[in-house]
């Protein structure tokens, strides 16, 4: 599904990725973690397209990230959501189904569908400007869901949410999971990657130092978090 | 999903409450100030056919008016995008830069018109209520000065891709200012009267770079020989329509260049 080959990065004289290779298979749960500047970010925008790769190549589904034809199948979950404040959130999500290739009818009853996913019915009709975090970030995540997609990249989905957010997000993203999504997850909240995913890729200084199943990873009994812990210090010193 | 985009720009800027205001005062001034298209003006002992001059004037002065306020409108265009999140809505899904680019582009443009057709229609009532004729004429002007706003709106869009919006504003402005100087003090040095008068001065010939400057001033002046039904007398052997077409395509190519190698 996801194939990163050599992947370097150069933002003028700083490598914020450099040389990464890895791929993510059909139905898999990805998860990319490192620390603040590790260049987790800049592999998404990679993969959506926003940014090209200095060198190396970006694929999904055999295509490169850069053409439209591999955001086909595709949601997108930013960390802090920003919906633009003058929209309601249905508003947005007929504007997404609409993007999708979704009208009419279809796209109304695609909307009522992912609004009830992520618990927001009865609130979709308010300005977005009156959301919380938690709401835009269940609204992003309803908009990703659109149009049943293949592929389900989130950077941060929890990231500034409350305990009760989180929970909110985590069993949005468990109800996904369990209809055989393919979900790309960047995020440095270890409990919850721990709980979630199948396969860990670490990153450090722009570098995967780390990328196994959470089983092997975490074989001989210790945490995830020790586990990146060990890691990433190491790979400071 | 360019139509669709062209749709959504409109839908954005028709939903705040003060375009309808701003439309509603433009329309009401210009009733309001409907005596003047029918006053007794005398100029130097002469009386002057007052309707024509004056609904000629007022129809230039609702371009330069509209020319004002799209560069102001444009410059949020891009920035606005990428502030609320709505570039990251389009481009997170299959489309592509130049349909989001051109979309929004297109759609301010075509708003823009609309703005303009309304309020030039405004003007084509008042001289309807005052002759019982309707000079449609106008509306080929309006449509023509209509490239003009174009011009602006990309212009700006362009440059506040790479400097701060009110500076990409200015900067649209000042080649406006620039071109009307210059081409103005053309057509007035070109005039009857100074040939007469100064032969010397309007034999004078003209710098290159005022024969390919951007013909906004013409085309307005065109726009004007159209509602006026009388002779156009443009500089150089190129028509100010194609001038200002050719800029138009150079600064979209620009735009998209730009754009499409633009970190999002």
């Amino acid at each position: 599904m996801i194939i990163l080959d050599n992947v370097t990065k150069k933002f003028g004289a700083l490598k914020a990725v450099d040389q990464v290779s890895f791929q993510v298979n059909n139905d898999e749960f990805f998860a990319l973690l490192g620390p603040n500047g590790a260049g987790k970010t800049t592999i998404i925008r990679m993969l959506l397209g926003f940014i090209q790769p200095t060198s190396g190549s970006v694929l999904i589904n055999g295509i490169p990230a850069s053409q439209t034809k591999a955001r086909k199948k595709f949601g997108y979950v930013a960390e802090q959501h920003m919906i633009p404040p003058y929209l309601s959130g249905l508003e947005y999500l007929l504007r997404h189904a609409s993007l999708s290739g979704l009208s009419g009818k279809n796209a109304r009853i695609e909307v009522e569908r992912v609004v009830e996913v992520v618990s927001m019915s009865g609130k979709e009709k308010d300005k977005s400007s009156g959301y919380s975090k938690g709401m835009k970030q269940r609204i992003g995540i309803a908009a990703a869901i659109l149009n049943n997609p293949e592929l389900l990249m989130l950077d941060e989905p929890v990231s500034g949410l409350d305990p009760l957010g989180i929970m909110d997000v985590r069993n949005v993203i468990n109800d996904l999971r369990s209809s055989g999504l393919t979900i790309f997850l960047n995020s440095h909240l270890l409990s919850e990657v721990e709980k979630t995913c199948d396969t860990i890729a670490i990153m450090n200084k722009g570098r995967i130092v780390k990328k196994d199943s959470i089983n092997s990873i975490c074989a001989h009994g210790e945490t995830l978090e020790e586990v990146f812990v060990n890691y990433v210090t190491k790979e400071n010193k | 999903m360019f139509i669709k985009i062209i749709l959504f720009t409109i839908i954005d800027q028709i939903r705040v409450k003060s375009f309808y205001l701003l439309l509603a005062i433009s329309i009401s001034l210009l009733f309001v100030m409907r005596g003047c298209f029918s006053a007794d003006y005398v100029i130097n002992g002469q009386h002057v056919e007052s309707l024509g001059h004056v609904s000629r004037i007022f129809f230039q002065v609702i371009v330069m008016g509209m020319l004002l306020m799209v560069s102001m409108i444009s410059m949020k265009i891009f920035s606005r995008d990428q502030n609320d999140g709505s570039v990251h809505m389009f481009l997170s899904r299959p489309v592509k830069r130049w349909e989001y680019s051109l979309g929004r582009i297109a759609g301010t443009w075509i708003l823009s018109s609309g703005f303009m057709f309304i309020l030039h229609l405004t003007i084509i009532l008042i001289i309807w209520l005052h002759t019982n004729e309707m000079p449609v004429r106008y509306l080929g002007a309006s449509i023509i000065c209509s490239v003009n706003l174009l011009f602006i709106i990309v212009a700006v869009c362009l440059f506040s891709l790479f400097l701060p919006d009110f500076v990409s504003a200015m900067l649209s402005i000042g080649i406006l200012c620039i071109g009307f100087v210059s081409d103005g003090g053309y057509k007035v040095f070109s005039s009857e009267i100074l040939t007469t008068l100064a032969p010397s001065i309007a034999d004078s010939s003209l710098a290159p770079w005022r024969v390919f400057y951007p013909k906004l001033f013409m085309v307005q002046a065109y726009a004007d020989s159209i509602i006026n039904q009388s002779n156009f007398m443009g500089i150089g052997s190129i028509h100010p329509l194609v001038n200002i077409s050719m800029f138009i395509a150079l600064l979209i190519m620009l735009t998209l260049f730009i754009f499409y190698k633009k970190e999002i």
